[in-house]
């Protein structure tokens, strides 16, 4: 799996795989069914072992709740029985319900720990590590902060931290997150989203041609890949019989 | 240092939505109802259906 700076649309090829295939992705950190669906995409790729085309994963910002604090202050489910108005014994079925989930993916959700935050600094720093080719890294040491270490994800310090330990320079991310030179790229990705009538995350587009929408099953991710790959044959096909 | 290069559609990766007409999906939809979040609210599916009819608020 690569991931790679893309400038301009593929090249029309005879070799379907001759270009990664690409996988644009709107996900908050936020979000549990985006880090079990981020899961469920990796054992769907690594299902298809010898006969995986290289893949070229890019993750777009989507903000779940835009008002929520930096530091708010209370257990995830003070934060969901008072926002949403549920009961919070109703709040803790639930939560234990998606923990189960996770496990059966692999991930060790821990509720009891967790920070809510905003996660629009998160959004940047995303940015700023995709732009320096450690997205994909970053996003899973947020993720895995977020929901199983209880930690902070939405102050500049904590962000500059997780950076550091997946290998961007801390002093450059820092200087990114003060002055906020990506929060017009978390907007337009937002807008994007918006304008594409995504309402819920995670959402994956595949090759610029197909949607995924949720948590699917790893067995989906891989026939859509394959199907997107036989369709580049196909394509190809037809541009050389013309 | 590299900026980013702003949304895939101005890179020319994906299809570009318009203002005037947006475009409600672009993209051919693949697989069955799965949980998402919507809104700050996320949805767990009732077990073991994925249903989008049969899932229950999460949060």
């Amino acid at each position: 799996m690569t991931e790679t700076a893309r400038d301009a649309a593929p090249e029309p090829t005879t070799d379907p795989t001759a270009t990664p295939v690409t996988i644009d992705i709107w996900s908050d950190i936020a979000c549990p069914w985006c880090y079990i669906g981020k899961r469920h995409l990796e054992e769907g790729l690594a299902a298809l072992g010898e006969d995986a085309p290289a893949v070229e994963i890019t993750y777009h910002s989507f903000e779940l709740a835009p008002d929520t604090p930096v530091d708010f202050e209370g257990s995830e489910v003070d934060f969901l029985a008072h926002h949403k108005g549920l009961p919070a014994d109703q709040v803790r079925q639930m939560l234990d319900r998606v923990t189960g989930i996770a496990a059966q993916a692999g991930l060790d959700y821990r509720f009891d720990r967790l920070q809510h935050t905003k996660t629009l600094k998160a959004h940047e720093a995303l940015h700023h590590a995709l732009a320096h080719g450690r997205q994909l890294e970053l996003k899973e040491r947020l993720f895995h902060a977020y929901f199983t270490e209880g930690g902070h994800v939405g102050r500049v310090e904590d962000l500059v931290r997780y950076a550091g330990e997946v290998g961007l320079d801390e002093n450059e991310m820092r200087a990114a997150l003060e002055d906020g030179r990506h929060a017009s790229a978390v907007a337009a990705d937002i807008a994007q989203a918006a304008a594409y009538g995504i309402q819920g995350v995670p959402f994956f587009v595949v090759d610029g041609r197909y949607g995924v929408s949720g948590a699917q099953p790893a067995e989906v991710f891989a026939e859509v890949v394959q199907r997107a790959v036989a369709d580049r044959a196909d394509d190809a096909g037809e541009d050389g019989a013309r | 240092m590299s900026e980013p290069t702003g949304t895939p559609a101005a890179r020319g990766a994906l299809p570009h939505p318009t203002a005037e007409r947006p475009a409600a999906s672009p993209f051919t939809l693949v697989g069955a109802a799965a949980p998402v979040c919507v809104d700050g609210v996320c949805e767990l599916p009732a077990e073991p259906a994925r249903r989008a009819d049969e899932a229950e608020p999460l949060v």
